[in-house]
């Protein structure tokens, strides 16, 4: 957790970096994203369905190799909670948390659709909103800003803190 | 200090109560301001760090997505404390400066996290809180809160204090002024009696009683203390009255007994001319008895006719002789009578004359002589001839008779032949006349007291006390001169007088 947030800072201090939403991820940005998936896991409750038991590990499935690393790396002994977390390549079952890193809308499309059960928090950045995608990574000011879509929140049945809200670009809701 | 000692009970009064009130209200005042003062610190720093903490918790969010902006915005909020000046959050655990408000002045913070700390000066209050995010500390917030408002509103209620105290303390000092009367009154009423007391020295003056509490008790007890003066008074005043009855009364009988002891001694004057008189008289009668019965026996011869011219003879002469010695003693007689009328009548008035006073002075020890005989002493007078006064006769026989019958009295022991002297002599317009005696002298302790009244060593004896001091006023006052004693014991007595030749008009005897 510690690291993480040294993660955070560390891209804070190395602002030069060049984030184009059109060209392949940096190390450092896919960090920070790992870094924010980590900490959306905080702000976020799942229902009691999501899981099994109470001690169950928070299942995280990502799309791409790099990015499991990147996932696994900062996610390393971490807990959300009580849970331990995990992280798994996609395809996979049980996943509380999908992220799929493609910015082509078809196939993080195919990504997002691939959640069996409500209770699944996606992550998703392409340029443009898709069905079924809750969080929406976006490069602004060459900072690394995410959207809430508050209608596929609710109908993934999850809670999603006012505090991660206030920090976040809202879509949907009332 | 000690002229707030003297000032009046009334101004001492009001000066107490009103500093008594001034402390009391000020002491109050001030633990007041202190614990409200205590009580507002109190709620500020519950405040600040209330605010703090809800600005922390709603800055994770913030801090976990490196949100500057969101960050500031919600710091933002710690606008509604109206005493918070500046507040900052930090990132942990690299400690540097993630967010401030108001965002234009970084400065206002403290450059890193580890100098952050809870403060609490007088001008300012310093509050930290942690940013804790899923139990890990993400950040620090920290607050910076003046306390200048707070100091202008216990400035605010201090000028309200001050201007209650000053209302109280006019109020104070209205009412003690108002009611400092209920307690000085009785004690300035009282003064002021007792000045009056003091005054007049009437003491049947009461103070009035206004209360029942020690000041009342005071009047009580001055008013017992008036009664008991005036009573005392009033018995001085009757005793005085009684003394000076008394007073007057000896003054009356001391009058009375120096007329008494005058007429006393004209008494014996009466009776010294009698003694005088009886001798020549007496002669005289046995003479003239003598001459009858040899008148009658010769008358006989003649009627028997056997009277001898020798007879005849011989009864002219004896009838000469006879007829002489009636006449002598007659003649004497005559003028005993003649000279002691004069001294009795000198003795029993005041009257004023011109007299030789050789002739008088022995005409009056003439008339003493029946006393002077009984005695062995001798009176040697030493005056000088045609010495002519202008005074009292009266008196100076008074003063003549009464020192012969002091000395015979005092300064000889029965049986002693001793000399009396009186010597006179002009010089200038006074006559020195001295009587002077060889006897024993009077002791040292009775020479002041010889002219006083009613002194005497023989009252057992008969001494009245007067005689000398009817010498010593008859001197002084009658004929305007001056009395002196000069005596020792065993060294005889001199009286020494001293008085104008032409005695003062108006001399009167009194006393």
């Amino acid at each position: 957790m510690r690291r993480t947030n040294c993660l955070v800072v560390a891209l804070l201090v190395a602002m030069g970096w060049p984030g184009s939403a059109a060209s392949a991820q940096s190390d450092l940005e896919r960090k920070v994203k790992s870094a924010f998936i980590l900490n959306f896991a905080k702000f976020i409750t799942w229902p009691d369905s999501a899981f099994n038991t109470a001690r169950q590990a928070l299942r995280v499935c990502a799309d791409s190799s790099d990015t499991v690393n990147s996932l696994a790396q900062v996610m390393q002994g971490k807990t959300v909670g009580q849970r331990p977390l995990e992280v798994t390549q996609l395809p996979a079952d049980d996943c509380q948390i999908i992220y799929a890193t493609g910015l082509e809308a078809a196939q993080s499309q195919q990504y997002l659709s691939a959640r069996t059960s409500p209770g699944v928090l996606t992550v998703y950045e392409t340029p443009q909103a898709l069905d079924g995608g809750v969080i929406r990574f976006f490069v602004q000011d060459r900072k690394v800003r995410f959207e809430i879509d508050r209608d596929e929140a609710a109908a993934a049945n999850l809670s999603i803190s006012s505090k991660l809200l206030r920090v976040a670009t809202i879509r949907g809701g009332e | 200090m000690s002229a707030f000692r003297n000032a009046p009970i009334r101004r001492k009064l009001i000066a107490i109560s009103t500093v008594a009130a001034a402390a009391g209200l000020l002491l109050a005042a001030l633990a007041l301001t202190g614990y409200a003062v205590k009580n507002q610190l109190d709620a500020i720093e519950s405040t600040v760090t209330s605010v703090a903490r809800v600005l922390a918790l709603n800055s994770t969010a913030a801090l976990a997505f490196s949100d500057a902006a969101s960050a500031n915005e919600t710091l933002s909020a710690v606008r509604t404390l109206d005493v918070a000046q500046a507040a900052c959050l930090y990132a942990i655990p690299g400690g540097e400066l993630f967010a401030n408000f108001p965002s234009s002045s970084q400065a206002d913070c403290p450059p890193s996290a580890a100098e952050l700390s809870r403060q609490r000066s007088l001008a300012q209050l310093q509050v930290v809180a942690p940013v804790v995010l899923d139990g890990d500390t993400v950040g620090r917030l920290w607050v910076n809160a003046s306390l200048a408002p707070m100091w202008r509103q216990v400035a605010g209620q201090s000028l309200i204090f001050l201007l209650v105290l000053i209302a109280s303390l006019l109020a104070t000092v209205a009412v003690v002024t108002r009611l400092q009367g209920i307690i000085t009154q009785p004690i300035v009423d009282l003064a002021s009696v007792a000045r009056h007391v003091r005054d007049t020295r009437d003491y049947t003056q009461r103070a009035t009683k206004a209360s029942d509490d020690e000041t009342g008790e005071l009047v009580d007890d001055f008013n017992a203390m008036l009664e008991r003066i005036e009573g005392a008074s009033r018995q001085t005043e009757a005793a005085n009255v009684e003394l000076q009855a008394a007073m007057s009364q000896l003054q009356d009988t001391q009058t009375q007994l120096v007329q008494t002891e005058k007429m006393a001694s004209l008494g014996g004057l009466v009776a010294g001319v009698a003694h005088e008189i009886n001798t020549p008289v007496g002669i005289g009668v046995t003479a003239a008895s003598t001459l009858q019965a040899r008148t009658d026996e010769l008358r006989s011869l003649y009627s028997s006719g056997a009277m001898k011219r020798s007879d005849l003879d011989q009864f002219m002469g004896f009838a000469e002789q006879s007829a002489s010695i009636i006449m002598s003693n007659l003649r004497r007689a005559a003028d005993l009578v003649q000279s002691f009328k004069q001294v009795a009548v000198d003795q029993s008035s005041s009257e004023r004359r011109v007299f030789e006073l050789k002739a008088y002075v022995e005409e009056v020890l003439t008339s003493l002589r029946p006393r002077l005989k009984k005695s062995a002493h001798h009176v040697d007078v030493d005056i000088s001839e045609h010495l002519m006064i202008d005074s009292y006769p009266g008196s100076l026989a008074q003063i003549i008779t009464n020192l012969v019958t002091n000395a015979l009295i005092h300064a000889f022991d029965d049986g002693e032949a001793g000399t009396l002297r009186i010597h006179a002599r002009q010089q200038g317009d006074e006559v020195m006349l001295n009587f002077s005696d060889d006897g024993k002298g009077i002791p040292e302790e009775n020479q002041a007291k010889i002219f006083d009244p009613f002194f005497t060593t023989k009252r057992g004896s008969g001494g009245s006390g007067l005689g000398m001091h009817i010498v010593y006023n008859l001197v002084t006052q009658m004929m305007g001169g001056s009395a002196k004693l000069v005596s020792a014991p065993g060294q005889g007595t001199e009286f020494k007088f001293r008085f104008p030749a032409k005695a003062p008009s108006g001399g009167r005897l009194d006393g």
